[in-house]
């Protein structure tokens, strides 16, 4: 069943206009906090980078839209609470979501176990389809390196994950990491009914949780 | 259910133009759908049958939508039924909601519960009226199926309301979509409502998102809709769920918080637990559990200084000044005990009594110290507040979009909270934080609805979905909170949670209502300065007004006191009366001596006339009649006056002659007239007193004198006329007695005039003497007191006389001197001058007044 929510597409499939269609896709940021989640974000999409976090824009939802060949790839990204206890409701976060970046440091061994955790999280309860990049952040503090690359791409590789190392302070590989998933996420005409419908049908397997959540 | 969803599709297409037949048909969807598609068939016409209009008992009256479509008498008696049904129900079902032991303690200092707790009442109530409505009805429907159950009934309101945001909204798309919308929702709506009995939430929830499928579907296939694009579908699909959710939302127990779920016992062990964890706030925040809050710290701080009655904005400053310290501190890993003084000092310089809660607090300060105070920005506890505001709001918005709204305007005041670029690290302790320090009412409740009946694409994606995913998140982990997701010793976390709410509860509550309190009495001290200033403006203004009053009634009195100087009179003139009489009696004899032609009925009139006139009149009449001259007789009285008193005012009569002068000849020549002159110069003079006319009339009503000297008699009668007009004016300016009397003299002057021909009417005695008194008295003391100085002479006479006079012996005496005098009188030529003055000064008014009662006589001449 392909996640993705194509209505736009659908919506502009009989009206024959633009060859291009857009997609809106939901993503997820998940890591551990001082990761770099937010920063990475505010790059992406605001071409900011503040290393004392001085701005005032709030990080934890923005949307981006990027052009692809033929469609319009619109990304709202979710940002998720990093911190340990608030683990157990990420699903609440990840749930309906077509793509999914897990950011680690890479001068913190720590936060790439913790990356982990979230991969194997992700695999097992998210959607099947949904594509996971894995962003090994803080590039630039490449001299305090605890985390090595191959170890990363290693994992990476044998998850089926998207790897890149990133920097939103340099923006290294930061608009790649979003293309990357832009172009591996289905773009394909699932029927607009069906992917609602699709949404709606994950919605009620969370259901349980959510209410399990709410007793 | 399928064959269901079929029937739901057919209507949709094939009932766009009678929906309203739709509505009464959906009904029977479930029970029986071979009779509905019968009815399809047979039916679609838009006419209402009449039996749509009659009661639906079957009687054959009428019956009206607001008693559920029965009639009057059949709706009272359904009352009736219910209200048994429900106290039979209330006696014998338990309820186990209340049965079950309030475990928490009530906080008698947190408004919020009570608030929620009444509101839970009202909707338990409500929805127990509500579902034994729905029994009843069933029941009814079991029984005569061709009965309406009330549920049915949708309002005109939401078809108005519909057409009318659609017209405003949506103005662009053509009108078959707004009529598709309209059918959409009430096929929504009524497909819920039947639903609702006998389904569980969440076979209704699909059945609702199945709804919001079609919909979109509808949207995708329809001709209509074809070039639109997909914001304004989204927006359509917001505003239709709007609509049906609003109308929905307002039913007890159907969609939000139903019967059927635990919704409401789940709001309320919310609702306590979350007071039960209102400790958390500052444990929370002292240990890790968010950089952000910091700023959330802030209205303890405020509670604290706030108890000291400090002001809170140099609450603020003051705090915002410990902030840097406080940043400082964590740079450098921060030595609590360095920060305690801090504390100590803060609460040192409050000079509070609050110090032993900061004691108590330290060890908290510690931990506090150990997460991230940077974050902080400390004039930052507004938002908080109306983040709060923002989520107890949510309770009241009836559409899931509304709340929806609500959650993401909360959110974002939140994020503000959090200060700089709130990654959601801090986004979601800080809500947490707010949710817990907010207690919103019916939480659960408000979120299963919205998760349950809000389109499912909104909940999924998009701003309003993330924030309301956070709230969710927020709510989970308030659930699920434990020691150990707040790193704490297990044992604290218990004691914690064992200790009354209040305890942990009353800063916050405390700091809360005082806040809430601080900017309410800022306001109020802004409104009270302005209406300061307005009281100030107000009592300079009533100062003035005193003062003017002062004035004028200084004015005013002086006035009164010199019109009572004037005109002390009145009295005078009745008492007068009995010796005019003596004098007439005198007087008849002269009258008949009269040697002018006279008719004889004018001789009567002037009989009459004599027998009221003064005594002044009658010597006059009688110079006339003489044919003495007139003048003489008027210098008569003066002279005589002043004779008696002091000579001075005779010279400035003469002066005033002098004046005045105007060609006397035609007086002169005809003395009748003449006399009729010298009468206007006196009646003038009347007026004069009135009314402080300007000279300037003067000379026109001296022409006015002159002509009517040379008129015959019979032009007198429109003399006369102008006359009480002018009269009328003056009268106006005089606020004296006498203007009223010489008022009354007018009229029954014209009266004379009118009916001088008739003899019965000078028989009124009363009248026409005291109107004849009056204007003859009066005229002089007015004449005096105003304006003309040569007058004033005059007014010393008539003053003098007056004061002197009291007795209207007095008065004869006067009279009885111008008898002797007027057949003695030696001016000849200062007294033809006085007549031409008089007569030349003599006012159409004045005229008017004194002719009046001469003019019988001038016309019987």
């Amino acid at each position: 069943m392909d996640m993705a929510t194509n209505r736009n597409a659908a919506a502009q499939r009989p009206n024959g206009a633009p060859q291009t269609k857009v997609c809106q896709f939901k993503l997820v940021l998940l890591g551990e906090s001082a990761v770099g989640k937010s920063s990475l974000v505010l790059r992406f999409v605001k071409g900011q980078f503040h290393e004392y976090q001085e701005s005032t824009i709030g990080a934890a939802f923005l949307t981006q839209t990027l052009c692809l060949d033929d469609t319009t790839v619109k990304f709202e990204i979710w940002d998720t609470a990093g911190q340990e206890r608030y683990h157990s409701l990420a699903p609440m976060y990840y749930r309906g979501a077509q793509a999914a970046i897990v950011v680690y440091d890479i001068t913190n061994q720590d936060t790439f176990g913790r990356a982990k955790n979230w991969v194997k999280e992700l695999q097992r309860q998210a959607s099947p389809s949904i594509v996971i990049a894995l962003a090994g952040n803080k590039s630039d503090l490449a001299a305090k390196r605890m985390v090595e690359f191959e170890e990363a791409q290693a994992y990476a590789d044998e998850n089926g994950l998207l790897f890149m190392e990133t920097s939103a302070k340099t923006a290294m590989n930061v608009n790649d990491i979003f293309l990357a998933i832009a172009n591996k996420l289905p773009k394909s005409e699932s029927a607009g009914g069906g992917a609602a419908g699709g949404a709606r049908r994950l919605n009620d397997a969370d259901a349980p949780r959510s209410s399990s959540c709410c007793k | 259910m399928q064959i269901i969803q079929l029937f739901l599709e057919k209507k949709t297409l094939i009932n766009i133009f009678c929906f309203g037949k739709l509505i009464i048909l959906l009904k029977f969807i479930c029970c029986d759908a071979i009779i509905e598609t019968a009815r399809v068939l047979e039916m679609p016409s838009l006419r209402i049958d009449q039996s749509d209009l009659k009661c639906k008992n079957g009687c054959d009256y009428f019956g009206n939508p607001q008693w559920q479509g029965y009639c009057s008498k059949c709706h009272r008696e359904q009352l009736l039924r219910q209200r048994r049904a429900e106290k039979a129900s209330s006696a014998t079902l338990p309820k186990p909601e209340q049965k079950k032991p309030e475990r928490a303690i009530k906080l008698a200092s947190q408004s919020f519960s009570k608030f929620e707790e009444k509101r839970l009442r009202q909707s338990e109530t409500l929805k127990k009226a509500f579902s034994v409505f729905k029994k009843s009805s069933t029941d009814d429907q079991e029984h005569t199926p061709e009965r309406k159950p009330p549920e049915f009934k949708i309002p005109g309101v939401i078809n108005e309301g519909m057409k009318r945001e659609f017209r405003v909204r949506f103005s662009t798309l053509p009108q078959p979509v707004d009529r598709d919308a309209r059918v959409f929702v009430h096929n929504f709506i009524t497909d819920v409502i039947k639903c609702a009995n006998d389904m569980t939430v969440d076979e209704l929830s699909e059945r609702v998102q199945r709804h919001y499928q079609h919909f979109i579907n509808y949207m995708d296939t329809s001709p209509h809709l074809t070039n639109v694009e997909s914001e304004t579908k989204e927006l359509l699909i917001d505003f239709v769920e709007k609509h049906a959710m609003t109308y929905l939302h307002g039913l007890p127990g159907v969609v939000f918080s139903p019967s059927g779920t635990e919704d409401e016992r789940l709001d309320r062990a919310m609702s306590e637990r979350i007071q039960q964890l209102s400790w958390v706030g500052k444990r929370h925040l002292e240990c890790k559990l968010d950089r952000a809050n910091i700023a959330s710290c802030q209205p303890l701080y405020k509670a604290i200084s706030g108890e000291c009655q400090c002001d809170m904005s140099e609450r603020i400053q003051q705090l915002s000044w410990v902030g840097k310290r406080h940043l400082e501190c964590k740079l450098d890993r921060a030595n609590i005990a360095s920060c305690q003084p801090l504390y100590k000092a803060i609460s040192g310089e409050c000079q509070c009594d609050m110090s032993e809660r900061i004691q108590q607090l330290s060890w908290v300060g510690k931990r506090h110290l150990e997460c991230k105070l940077d974050r902080a920005n400390i004039a930052s506890c507004q938002p908080l507040y109306k983040a709060i505001s923002e989520l107890l709001a949510m309770d009241g918005a009836p559409s899931p979009g509304g709340k929806l709204t609500r959650v993401r305007r909360a959110c974002r005041h939140v994020l503000a909270l959090c200060g700089a670029p709130a990654s959601a690290d801090d986004l979601l302790p800080a809500l947490i934080f707010t949710v817990l320090k907010a207690n919103p009412p019916r939480l659960v409740s408000n979120i299963n609805f919205v998760t349950r009946f809000c389109n499912a694409q909104r909940l999924m994606t998009g701003e309003g979905g993330y924030y309301f995913t956070n709230l969710c998140c927020a709510v989970s982990f308030i659930e699920n909170l434990t020691a150990e997701s707040l790193n704490m010793d297990k044992r604290e976390f218990d004691c914690y949670m064992a200790m009354p709410a209040s305890i942990g509860g009353s800063t916050w509550a405390a700091a809360l209502s005082l806040c809430g309190a601080v900017r309410e009495a800022e306001e109020q001290t802004q409104q009270a300065r302005k209406l300061m200033v307005e009281v100030k403006n107000l009592r300079v203004k009533a100062r003035q007004l005193s003062f003017n009053a002062e004035t004028f009634e200084k004015e005013i009195a002086k006035k009164v006191q010199d019109v009572l100087a004037k005109a002390p009179l009145k009295v005078q003139r009745r008492r007068i009366l009995p010796s005019f009489r003596a004098v007439r009696e005198a007087g008849l004899p002269i009258i008949k001596v009269e040697p002018e032609p006279t008719i004889p009925n004018l001789k009567d009139a002037l009989q009459v006339n004599l027998e009221t006139k003064d005594a002044n009149l009658v010597s006059q009449i009688l110079d006339t009649q003489t044919n003495t001259v007139p003048q003489t007789q008027i210098l008569d009285l003066p002279q005589t006056e002043i004779t008696e008193q002091t000579k001075v005012p005779e010279v400035k009569i003469s002066e005033i002659d002098r004046k005045n002068v105007v060609p006397p000849s035609k007086p002169l020549e005809e003395p009748l007239i003449v006399a009729i002159g010298l009468n206007d110069d006196k009646s003038f003079h009347k007026v004069e007193k009135k009314s402080p006319k300007s000279p300037q009339k003067l000379p026109w009503e001296l022409k006015h004198s002159g002509s009517y000297e040379v008129l015959s008699p019979l032009c007198f009668a429109p003399f006369d006329t102008r006359s009480i007009d002018e009269l009328i004016t003056p009268d106006d300016l005089a606020p004296g007695l006498s203007n009223i009397n010489y008022d009354i003299d007018l009229s029954d002057f014209s009266g004379d005039n009118s009916l001088a021909d008739d003899p019965p009417k000078p028989k009124d005695p009363f009248s026409p003497d005291g109107i004849k008194k009056d204007p003859i008295f009066d005229p002089f003391s007015p004449q005096t007191s105003q304006n003309l100085t040569q007058l004033e002479k005059f007014d010393e006479f008539s003053l003098v006389n007056t004061r002197t006079n009291d007795t209207l012996e007095a008065f004869e005496v006067i009279h009885r001197k111008f008898e002797a005098l007027g057949q003695s009188d030696p001016f000849g030529s200062d007294q033809k001058e006085e007549k031409s003055i008089l007569d030349d000064s003599g006012s159409p008014t004045s005229a008017s007044l004194l002719p009046s009662p001469l003019l019988p006589q001038t016309s019987k001449q």
